[in-house]
């Protein structure tokens, strides 16, 4: 056994006090990486690499509320980001500034500087210039030095900040007025990369000789963003400039502390969610208004909320199991939605939310059964079993299905033919077609089972004359409507692996590496073990080794296998 | 004109509204065995021909400037009413302030649409001529002769032949363009309708155990509260929530009915509506009003019919009408006014044995929405300067 490894089980006990897992794993170095969750330790990986990732629009709105209250509006509009292993939050990596959306962006820091430098909002400046028509450096500089440590989420340099001072005097000398000078420093900031782009940076690992691993700051970041959407608020700075963030005591204390405010991590939780349930589709989501008149703009807008409103009371407020999102009858309609549910909604208003219970012989249990999952995933004029069936596949239970061949002929399925009475008429004749077959075998049988719900999500027994089948099966069970199908995917044991995958990969940014497994099949059983909450898995994922794994060395290159196994 | 030629064909009214869709949407069946509508449109009952050759041979109702001119038929004294009025009047931009002043007609320049029995107007009132109307046999005889409640009249025969139809309303202002189907009135009034909640009339159904025949059910009438929502074509989107006023009490009406092969009839019931037309606030005030309403999935149509009080008529139309008198509205209020009492046919004064209500007929379609009561606390009904004369002790009538 070498030194470098002899250190790392020095430090293991120290901070874990677990001396046997890690005489186990020396005993074999070339097991270190591979090794199962058999005992219920964390077992260490590799990591990944530091991300550099873009901003989305949530967070850089979250963010300029958080710096500079809910009063100061944010009005840009973030170009779309491609999706990466169905995923925004991957895609984000790989985003660009082009020229057009930094215009957007200089734009929206102009409005928002001049917003915080105005007289209503004086307060937000903590001093005051001895002279208002002329520099005041010092005021300026301790205010873009609080501003810039929010906003870069970490303190600014001494060459930062003098250049945003030395900015905020020749404007203020310019227009002979102090707050245009630091409303021109404070646009800066804001359109800086360092604001902009979340980018984690390492330092040298002391515990591991030419390792490397993420700093306090980027910790810090990794932390808030995924609890709480957010750039980290103060104390979480300072929680990791003091070192904190490397222990595990600090580090839950940080974590306890997010974790207890139920609001923000609803806007933690939500944003997890609109990514992985591809909620952008909403905002392009129209019907057909000749034959869904009923579906408004409003009705797709209250759809997507009302997803987001049934995971948050699911898996934040009632803390239940994560599985019965799709068996749940406690959901929440607006008084546009009751139009499709068919059902009263004593609400004070046309906004207002109301909760609701369905009843124990309603067609719909689940989230799969509510009008955002039908609707979005139909077309405009009928329903679509591939889409709804691919996109179960897909979004929870990590299945990829390939997608159609450019040259595919939808003419059966668009077929007015009264020969094919029902969709499971058409989707089958469809499904003839060699070319076809293969998916549409993963995808149809399942979205047939939601064919009691048309392509608005209003409920039917015919389609046309025939009465609908909505039968099937989903890998072994048995189902005879929508409903049971949602229980049937509340019994598949790929649903709870799917979202530790899912979350994990969002959680740090990239994709996994296979040596990961063992510690996704740790947090499957840690996930298990607390009864599938949702929160206890967040709180195992951010108190875990492998969320802050960076997996280069000081060279930027990505560690070997066998490179940490020698050490 | 499709729903006149449904209700003209069928002879009764107009049945189930087409499917939109080639996959009819199923509903649950509503619990507690109650439906409910919600009215979005209203407008007089016109049998309209062509032309208006039937109903109007002599033409369109005679405007009130055109009996200015025959008031003050010389240019002399044309141009000393017009000096006067315009000078008491402030300038409009772009020139001299429209003709309103040409109301002021009474012998000492009374606004002679708020005072119209001051003058007579020289043009006859240009009543319908036609036999043949939309409406019901509300005073039970078929010739128009006098009753208890009802004063001699003539009668129409409905497009589909029935005889003893009673509709005087449609008598006195079928041949006033503004009420004809696309007349400005009309027009005007039915996107207010369903956009101010003053007209927002619900209807609750209850005891209904079979929506095609059930001989006992009970309607009730409501003023609700809440907006209508509209689909791409402007259609208001049924089985939204509607909540009842509880304000206004005044507004609630029960009545008997009964449901035979899918249609609603309902009444008599007397029976006061909210109303906002042309900007103005008014009531309607019904004796014996009826309901005659075909049910289809998603809404109902038919015929809303009843002597409506006369007063309250007039002061509605009046309110509403007076700033368009002879642009817009074309109409002339000295001989509308003298018409309506001279037309009407209902609940006669016990002293004078002037009838005090006209019989009128109005088309009218509804959505199926759901009726809720509001709950104790919702805002929206709590009357702030109740809240702080209670506070004050302070009786609010």
């Amino acid at each position: 056994m070498s030194d470098r490894y002899s250190i790392r089980l020095h430090v293991t006990r120290r901070v874990l006090g677990t001396i046997l897992v890690f005489v186990g794993f020396g005993s074999n170095a070339g097991n270190l990486v591979g090794q199962s969750s058999d005992t219920g330790v964390e077992p260490p990986i590799m990591g990944g690499a530091p991300t550099m990732r873009l901003m989305d629009e949530q967070q850089y709105t979250n963010a300029i509320s958080d710096v500079f209250g809910t009063d100061i509006k944010n009005t840009v509009r973030f170009p779309p980001v491609r999706r990466t292993d169905g995923l925004v939050a991957l895609g984000a990596t790989t985003a660009v500034v082009t020229s057009g959306a930094l215009e957007t962006f200089e734009a929206a820091a102009r409005d928002i500087a001049a917003h915080v430098v105005d007289e209503q909002h004086r307060l937000l400046i903590p001093c005051r210039p001895a002279n208002v028509k002329q520099p005041d450096d010092a005021c300026a500089r301790e205010f873009l030095g609080r501003v810039g440590r929010l906003l870069y989420r970490r303190p600014l340099s001494a060459d930062e900040l003098n250049v945003r001072v030395a900015a905020a005097q020749s404007a203020s000398e310019k227009l002979n007025n102090f707050y245009g000078g630091l409303q021109s420093a404070l646009s800066g900031l804001l359109v800086a990369p360092e604001f902009l782009f979340l980018t984690e940076a390492t330092e040298p690992d002391p515990t591991l000789s030419g390792a490397v691993r993420l700093d306090g700051y980027s910790r810090a970041t990794r932390l808030s963003l995924l609890l709480w959407n957010t750039i980290p608020d103060e104390e979480l700075l300072r929680a990791a400039g003091a070192g904190e963030l490397y222990t595990q005591r600090g580090l839950t204390r940080q974590v306890d502390r997010l974790l207890a405010s139920p609001l923000r991590v609803q806007a933690g939780v939500r944003a997890f969610f609109d990514d992985l349930m591809v909620m952008e589709a909403f905002g392009d989501l129209t019907k057909d208004s000749t034959i869904y008149p009923t579906f408004s703009l409003k009705i797709a807008s209250d759809a997507k909320e009302q997803a987001l409103r049934i995971i948050v009371d699911q898996l934040v407020t009632r803390n239940g199991d994560y599985r019965d999102l799709f068996t749940t009858r406690h959901i929440f309609l607006t008084q546009a939605l009751g139009t499709i549910y068919r059902v009263p909604v004593q609400a004070a208003g046309a906004t207002e939310w109301v909760p609701y219970e369905l009843s124990e012989n309603d067609p719909r249990a689940g989230l799969l059964t509510q009008v955002g999952y039908l609707a979005v995933n139909a077309q405009p004029g009928r329903t679509s079993p591939t889409r709804r069936g691919r996109s179960l596949r897909e979004v929870f239970m990590c299945q990829k299905i390939p997608d159609p061949p450019p040259n595919v002929s939808f003419t059966i399925i668009e077929d007015p033919n009264a020969k094919y009475a029902t969709m499971r008429d058409r989707a089958t004749a469809h499904s003839t077609d060699k070319t076809c077959a293969g998916c549409h075998r993963l995808t149809d049988p399942i979205g047939l089972g939601f064919e009691n719900f048309d392509g608005a999500a209003q409920f039917r027994i015919r389609e046309g004359n025939a009465i609908i089948d909505a039968s099937g099966e989903l890998d072994g069970i048995s189902f005879h409507d929508g409903k049971g199908l949602g229980q049937a995917v509340h019994d598949n044991p790929n649903i709870p692996p799917c979202i530790v995958k899912r979350l994990y990969q969002y959680a740090v940014g990239r994709n996994l590496s296979k040596d990961e497994k063992p510690v996704l099949a740790y947090f499957e059983q840690r996930f298990a073990d607390q009864q599938y909450k949702f929160i206890a898995l967040l709180r195992t994922l951010v108190t875990s080794k492998a969320f802050y794994q960076v997996g280069v060395d000081a060279t930027d290159k990505p560690r070997s296998v066998t490179a940490l196994n020698g050490q | 004109m499709a729903g006149s030629d449904i209700l003209r064909a069928g002879g009764s009214i107009a049945l189930a509204l087409l499917a939109i869709s080639a996959w009819a949407t199923e509903a649950p069946v509503p619990e507690g065995k109650s439906i409910g509508f919600a009215l979005v449109t209203w407008a007089p009952a016109f049998n309209e021909t062509p032309g208006a050759a039937d109903e109007c041979p002599s033409g369109m109702q005679h405007l009130n400037k055109e009996n200015w001119a025959l008031q003050f038929p010389t240019v002399e004294q044309q141009d000393e009413e017009t000096k006067h009025y315009v000078q008491l009047g402030p300038d409009t931009p772009g020139g001299p302030i429209p003709e309103v002043y040409k109301q002021n007609r009474g012998p000492h320049g009374e606004n002679t649409t708020y005072n119209p029995w001051l003058v007579k107007d020289a043009l006859p009132l240009l009543e319908v001529q036609s036999k043949i109307a939309y409406g019901l046999n509300l005073d039970g005889t078929v010739d128009g002769h006098a009753t208890p409640t009802s004063c001699t009249h003539q009668k129409f025969v409905s497009p589909a032949g029935e005889p003893g139809v009673d509709n005087q309303l449609y008598r006195l202002i079928g041949c006033w363009p503004g009420w004809r189907k696309s007349g400005f009135n009309v027009s005007f009034h039915k996107g207010q309708f369903v956009e101010h909640t003053l007209n927002r009339i619900l209807i609750e159904v209850t005891g209904v155990d079979n929506e095609q025949n059930d001989d006992h059910v009970e309607v009730t009438i409501y003023k609700g509260i809440d907006q209508l929502t509209f689909d791409g074509a402007s259609k208001p989107v049924p089985w939204l929530t509607q909540r009842i006023d509880t304000r206004f009490p005044q507004y609630i009406t029960k009545m008997p009915g009964k449901i035979v092969n899918g249609v609603l009839e309902a009444g008599p019931a007397n029976t006061r509506l909210p109303l906002f037309q042309m900007n103005a606030e008014a009531e309607r005030l019904f004796r014996g009003m009826r309901l005659k309403l075909s049910l289809s999935n998603d809404g109902a149509e038919g015929l809303l019919t009843g002597y409506e009080d006369v007063n309250e008529w007039w002061r509605g139309i009046r309110n509403s009408y007076v700033e368009v008198v002879d642009t817009d509205g074309l109409w002339s209020p000295p001989s509308t006014y003298e018409g309506v009492h001279r037309l009407a046919d209902g609940y006669p004064d016990p002293k004078t044995g002037q009838c005090t209500a006209i019989s009128a007929v109005y088309k009218v379609t509804a959505v199926r929405v759901f009726l809720v009561q509001p709950p104790k606390n919702d805002p929206l009904l709590i009357d702030p300067i109740t809240v702080l004369a209670k506070e004050r002790g302070i009786a609010v009538r």
